[in-house]
């Protein structure tokens, strides 16, 4: 089964609960989704959730500024982004239960 | 931001990506691609597989970092005014997400979305309004039918239902902004009541200010008869209160004086000019051989009109025409047509006529 399909719903929410644990930037970010198991997550769709997310009014960020390169933009969560991440966690939580009742039956039979 | 540490794929990357976001305005593309160098950079470092391999070209990373930005497409390269109204549609998506960062921002949306609607029926009320003001005039059946329909239209637009061409948008977006400029002006011509045709001409007055009038036509001539029938000439006429019963001056293309004044035909002792004097000379007739004084100018309609029944006793029975000659002065003071009806009537100056009178044809 494809997984960007699934990912596309849950992006936000996986961007969120990264940068709650610990601010970061683009880069950043993507490497910690990849390390937990998410290969299949584009670059550029996380910027462009990073970006949504905080005009949105759920991330806040600043920039820091580097002298051996260009300067690092880093994402951080705000009590807005907080909530959103409760609620949305809440919503998934739901909805893996429902999928898994869903499935046992036909795995109870088996 | 320093350039220099950049490695030069990174850079050339990170500016094509740039150069695709262009059409969203500086604020949005220095939001999306603000730390992307530093990250490429990063990336690039990790592996020497170049970026294009690894990442795509730059024109998919930009529509990807688009479509997960939730920003709208790149315009069609065809249009001319797309930069133009991309950077103002991004400035004013800026703006909003400023707005949408303030706590009572979902509160204020939600009750905006359930409104909208009434929204739709308002402007097209609007609308109608402002045609009615300033169009079409159908009878009761058509003014609501057309109001119906707009309304239809309008909802549906809302709705989104026939926004297929990508005109359509900005003329709905105009529209809007019209309705909402115009709304005092809708909301008048819609409560006023509906005799309020602007288009019909002012009918033309049924009397002016100057000049003499009988049913609504103007008079340019008098000719007076007396008792017996017979024509009268170099009447002074006045009305009740004693005002001339003047001709207006400008009825009359004949000789102009000096200052550019028609001529009168008359003029009294004092060398006024004077206009309520019958009747009025038709035409002016030179006296071609100069010494003779009989130039019968003035056409009289009818020769003799039908006796009055009763001759009113006054002392001067009929009036005897003045003698044909260019220095008479005619008879000064009116004679009251009746002893009982005397016009209150000023003292009045004897008349000098101004050319050879007009006698009157002899009465056979």
């Amino acid at each position: 089964m494809d997984t960007t399909q699934l990912l596309k719903g849950v992006l936000d929410l996986a961007v969120l609960a990264v940068v709650q644990s610990e601010d970061g930037y683009g880069y950043d970010v993507v490497r910690r989704l990849r390390a937990a198991g998410m290969d299949d997550v584009g670059d550029a769709s996380v910027y462009g959730t990073l970006r949504r997310l905080y005009a949105g009014g759920a991330l806040t960020s600043y920039v820091v500024p580097s002298e051996a390169g260009p300067h690092r933009k880093y994402y951080g969560i705000n009590a807005h982004g907080r909530a959103l991440l409760d609620d949305q966690s809440k919503t998934w939580r739901g909805f893996a239960e429902t999928m898994q009742h869903l499935l046992e039956p036909t795995g109870a039979r088996s | 931001m320093t350039a220099t540490a950049l490695r030069p794929d990174v850079a050339a990357y990170v500016a094509d990506v740039r150069a695709h976001l262009d059409d969203l305005g500086p604020d949005v593309v220095e939001e999306l691609t603000g730390g992307l160098a530093a990250d490429l950079s990063d990336l690039a470092a990790e592996s020497a597989d170049p970026l294009v391999d690894r990442l795509g070209p730059p024109k998919a990373y930009a529509d990807e970092l688009r479509a997960a930005a939730q920003l709208p497409p790149p315009a069609a390269p065809g249009s001319a005014g797309g930069d133009g109204v991309a950077r103002l549609r991004s400035s004013w998506d800026a703006n909003i997400a400023g707005l949408r960062r303030h706590p009572r921002w979902p509160a204020v949306a939600g009750f905006a979305a359930v409104v909208r609607p009434a929204w739709w029926v308002a402007r097209a009320f609007l609308a109608f309004g402002l045609l009615r003001r300033y169009g079409t005039s159908l009878g009761l059946a058509g003014l609501l039918l057309l109001l119906t329909l707009m309304i239809l239209v309008s909802v549906q637009l809302g709705r989104g239902r026939w926004r297929r061409q990508r005109w359509l948008t900005p003329l709905v977006l105009l529209g809007n902004v019209l309705a909402v400029l115009l709304t005092p002006a809708a909301l008048a011509a819609v409560l006023s009541p509906a005799g309020h045709d602007s288009y019909a001409p002012a009918p033309a007055p049924a009397f002016r200010a100057t000049g003499l009038w009988t049913n609504g036509e103007p008079v340019s001539n008098i000719f007076a008869y007396d008792s017996s029938g017979k024509p009268l000439t170099d009447v002074q006429l006045f009305d009740g209160q004693g005002r001339p019963l003047s001709l207006d001056p400008g009825q009359f293309d004949g000789s102009v004086d000096a200052d550019g004044r028609p001529r009168a035909f008359h003029v009294d002792a004092y060398g006024r000019e004077v206009w309520n004097v019958f009747p009025v000379p038709t035409q002016r007739v030179t006296n071609i051989a100069g010494t003779d004084g009989t130039a019968p100018s003035t056409a009289v309609p009818l020769p003799s009109v039908p006796p009055l029944a009763a001759v009113p006793p006054s002392g001067s029975a009929s009036v005897s025409p003045p003698t044909p000659t260019p220095t008479v002065t005619t008879t000064p003071t009116p004679r009251p047509p009746t002893p009982t009806a005397t016009p209150r009537a000023p003292t009045l100056t004897p008349l000098t006529p101004t050319l050879t009178p007009s006698g009157p044809p002899t009465t056979r």
